[in-house]
């Protein structure tokens, strides 16, 4: 019964969206006709391309036309580059993927370690050291610490690139040397954040009784983090990262512009630039179902882990 | 466990970064292969279905070939075609075809190539960009395989020169199915590959008819973000900045030992453009004033940190009717404060709708401050461009004054358009420019300079500036053009050492 409701709630919210999309590309002032043919073109050509393209049809049934063919998985025909949207998007995804996927990790990769020491020196100098820098981390936006990692690193030290993208199966050593700068920008501020909760359930768990047991019987307090806490810690801090997976997919967006990575973001904003608006639907829909369907999937994921839901 | 794999991941970082030195990527050191830094990535390879100028700075000259092109001096001259003859009523154009030409797919180019190209833009129903530029012509046949006869209805000077352009690229018959992704062409590069989002790569054609590539490889690199590319340069990614976006920021590429910059001009005129056909600016008094209220110096100083030329009216330095008329409407704010006066426009308001383009954002504050002196009142807003700029601006035509570069040749004849966004109405203009298309070359000069003197004297824009053909370039690289004369970013002569 709950489970039919949260699909119908799906699968409303995910009407409602397509909607949304449609509507805000078509109040765009300057249509795909317009912006194509540029303006040398005579007022007939731009008439007959727009019948073509069938934008000369009223709203609705133009709504219908596109949202029928969603409802069959197909995502239309670009009619600028005269691709198919999904080839265009899959074309794009890896590249998004990868960044976030290794910001993240250099997210993780900055965040225990930080999180840790604060924790472990708690109320003394090198907590609040560490815990400085963290705040500090997080008051950088993601565009200056790319800028700086830049110049740092590939105008000055003339070691990693200023930008670019190889694709992994390509040439997986290029494709990490091409990312680690981005990784790093994404992952600073998102490493931040995470610090901060590193260190709470670090704190948390040092607390625990079994801990303390543990430390009775002789343990460090390094000691008993390594062997019993930072399992434990691990749980709330990945729940956090789950959550912040938003944010660094928003993230990656605005860091693919500073590091020149063909990624979602850039196809999204030349497409917008080029109202290739076919295009601009469609990207924008995959994004939304994603996060609408992870969101569906985490409820479902609740219902069977928590068995009181079930019945309210 | 966990040490572990952090103890891998910074030994994989590290020593990625480490074997940079040795595995540079494309540009860099290897002096066979050229990376061009450019901004604008085209979003189809099709040129016969947008203008984007990204698409024929790619490809034309390098891919596609005319049958004629221009020099560096903006003289027509020939490329597949050896030599034409023009009939004495100049309205039968004969082509003679150069011998040897084969398209990168093999085929020999035939007058039946030339039939077809032209004849795609002419066809009843084409939505071809630049149908306008081959109104004149009436009927396009091939005499015999090496040469081509296009019968005008009218002479017309401004379509032969067309033909430089993009609209007279020859396109092999056999390939159009797919232009949009895989471009064949002629010319001393053959398309390579397409990163989409990020570069396009040529590679020479040693089967050229004409002089050989310098470089084997040459690759288009785009960044959206001017500091990136500025980056990219310093870091040796790409060799050339092929137009600065940001001249502010090449104080960072004063270093002779490493890199040249070349300052050269462009067809690309900053108009301020005013709207003839409503309001204050219908009278001519009020577009003299803001031709004298705005410093235009001081202005390119300001705007475009200096670099730029001024040129008065709607010619660039590279076109033989050029004459300097810079100084048709000196700086005199006294002189504009009494014009809007004397014309009853005193605290008129006036709409600034400036699309959001770098020049155009920078000259826009000074523009409004200064015709405020003026006794002006104006209103600035920021329209995205090219969308929203084109649908309010250009089609519509709601707006008292913008700022856009017209970067195209020879776009002068658009003042004879009424229709045209800026909606200046003068049969004298529309006259002279007919007689200089029908004209002789020299009939052609003498008009167009009356034009452009009657231009500047009703003060049918205010020609902020010309903008500059700003490249930098890496030590080593020879070879490329000072001025962006050409729709093509030429690269067969540029070499690399």
């Amino acid at each position: 019964m709950i489970l039919l409701r949260r699909t119908a709630v799906l699968a409303a919210s995910l009407a409602a969206a397509s909607a949304a999309v449609f509507a805000a590309c078509a109040v765009l002032p300057g249509d795909t006709a317009t912006v194509l043919l540029g303006d040398h073109a005579d007022p007939a050509s731009v008439a007959a391309l727009r019948h073509r393209l069938g934008t000369d049809r009223p709203l609705t049934a133009q709504y219908a036309g596109w949202a029928g063919a969603l409802l069959r998985g197909d995502l239309g025909v670009s009619p600028v580059s005269r691709l198919p949207v999904a080839a265009q998007i899959g074309d794009r995804l890896e590249v998004t993927l990868s960044l976030a996927l290794l910001g993240t990790l250099a997210a993780v990769a900055l965040a225990v370690p930080l999180g840790v020491l604060a924790a472990a020196h708690h109320r003394r100098p090198l907590g609040a050291a560490a815990s400085v820098l963290g705040q500090a981390g997080m008051a950088v936006p993601a565009f200056a610490a790319g800028i700086l990692l830049a110049y740092v690193f590939a105008v000055r030290l003339r070691v990693l690139p200023a930008g670019g993208y190889v694709p992994f199966l390509a040439d997986p050593g290029e494709w990490l040397r091409h990312l680690v700068l981005p990784a790093l920008a994404l992952g600073l501020v998102q490493g931040s954040v995470l610090s901060r909760y590193v260190r709470s359930a670090v704190l948390e768990v040092m607390r625990e009784d079994f801990v303390r047991t543990v430390r009775a019987a002789g343990s460090t307090w390094w000691g008993a983090l390594w062997r019993h806490g930072l399992r434990n810690a691990a749980v709330p801090v990945v729940t956090v990262l789950g959550l912040q997976i938003a944010s660094v997919l928003a993230g990656a967006i605005v860091i693919e512009s500073v590091f020149t990575l063909p990624g979602l973001g850039q196809l999204l904003l030349r497409a917008v630039a080029g109202r290739d608006l076919i295009l601009v639907q469609g990207t924008v829909m995959v994004l939304v179902a994603a996060v609408l369907v992870v969101n569906y999937l985490t409820d479902l994921l609740y219902l069977l882990l928590d068995p009181r839901l079930r019945t309210s | 466990m966990r040490h572990l794999a952090l103890a891998a991941m910074l030994a994989l970082l590290t020593g990625a970064a480490g074997c940079a030195s040795s595995s540079s990527a494309a540009g860099g050191a290897d002096a066979s292969k050229l990376a061009i830094g450019a901004t604008a990535e085209p979003q189809t390879l099709d040129l016969t279905t947008t203008p984007d100028a990204a698409i024929t700075q790619a490809l034309l000259g390098n891919v596609y070939e005319g049958l004629v092109a221009l020099d560096e001096n903006g003289a027509v001259q020939p490329r597949l075609a050896t030599s034409w003859d023009v009939s004495p009523d100049r309205k039968v154009y004969t082509f003679h075809l150069r011998p040897g030409v084969k398209f990168s797919d093999g085929r020999a180019l035939t007058a039946d190539d030339v039939v077809f190209s032209f004849d795609r833009v002419i066809a009843p129903g084409s939505k071809h960009p630049h149908k306008a530029a081959f109104a004149p012509v009436q009927k396009v046949t091939a005499k015999d395989p090496a040469t081509v006869e296009v019968r005008l209805k009218t002479p017309s000077n401004g379509w032969l020169f067309s033909l430089t352009g993009g609209v007279g690229a020859i396109l092999d018959k056999d390939a159009v199915a797919n232009l949009a992704t895989k471009p064949v062409g002629t010319g001393p590069f053959t398309f390579g590959t397409w990163t989409r989002g990020s570069a396009i790569t040529l590679d020479r054609n040693d089967a050229y008819w004409g002089a050989k590539a310098k470089v084997k490889q040459a690759t288009f690199r785009y960044y959206t973000d001017p500091n990136a590319l500025n980056n990219a340069l310093l870091a040796g990614d790409v060799d050339v900045i092929s137009n600065v976006q940001a001249p502010q920021s090449l104080a960072q590429f004063k270093d002779p030992a490493r890199f040249q910059i070349i300052n050269g001009t462009t067809n690309g005129e900053v108009v301020l453009a005013l709207n003839n056909g409503r309001g204050p600016l219908k009278d001519k008094r009020v577009r003299q004033a803001v031709n004298y209220a705005i410093d235009r110096a001081a202005l390119v100083k300001t705007a475009w940190a200096g670099y730029g030329t001024l040129i008065g009216s709607m010619v660039p330095p590279t076109d033989p009717w050029y004459e300097d008329l810079a100084n048709r409407y000196p700086y005199d704010p006294a002189k504009a404060k009494a014009l809007v006066a004397e014309a009853g426009a005193t605290g008129a308001e006036l709409q600034l709708k400036l699309p959001t383009l770098p020049y155009a954002t920078a000259a826009g504050q000074f523009v409004a401050a200064q015709l405020q002196q003026a006794g002006l009142k104006v209103k600035t807003t920021q329209l995205e461009f090219p969308g929203r700029w084109l649908d309010t601006v250009y089609t519509k035509g709601d707006y008292d004054l913008s700022i856009v570069a017209h970067v195209e040749p020879r776009d002068i004849v658009k003042y004879g358009d009424p229709s045209y966004y800026w909606h200046y109405d003068n049969p004298a203009v529309k006259a002279l420019l007919a007689r200089a298309d029908e004209g002789t070359p020299e009939q052609q000069t003498a008009a167009l300079k009356q034009v452009a003197r009657t231009l500047s004297d009703d003060a049918a824009s205010d020609w902020l500036f010309l903008l500059p053909n700003l490249q930098v370039v890496a030590k080593g690289v020879t070879g490329l053009p000072k001025n962006a004369v050409s729709q093509g970013y030429e690269l067969a002569r540029v070499g690399k050492s």
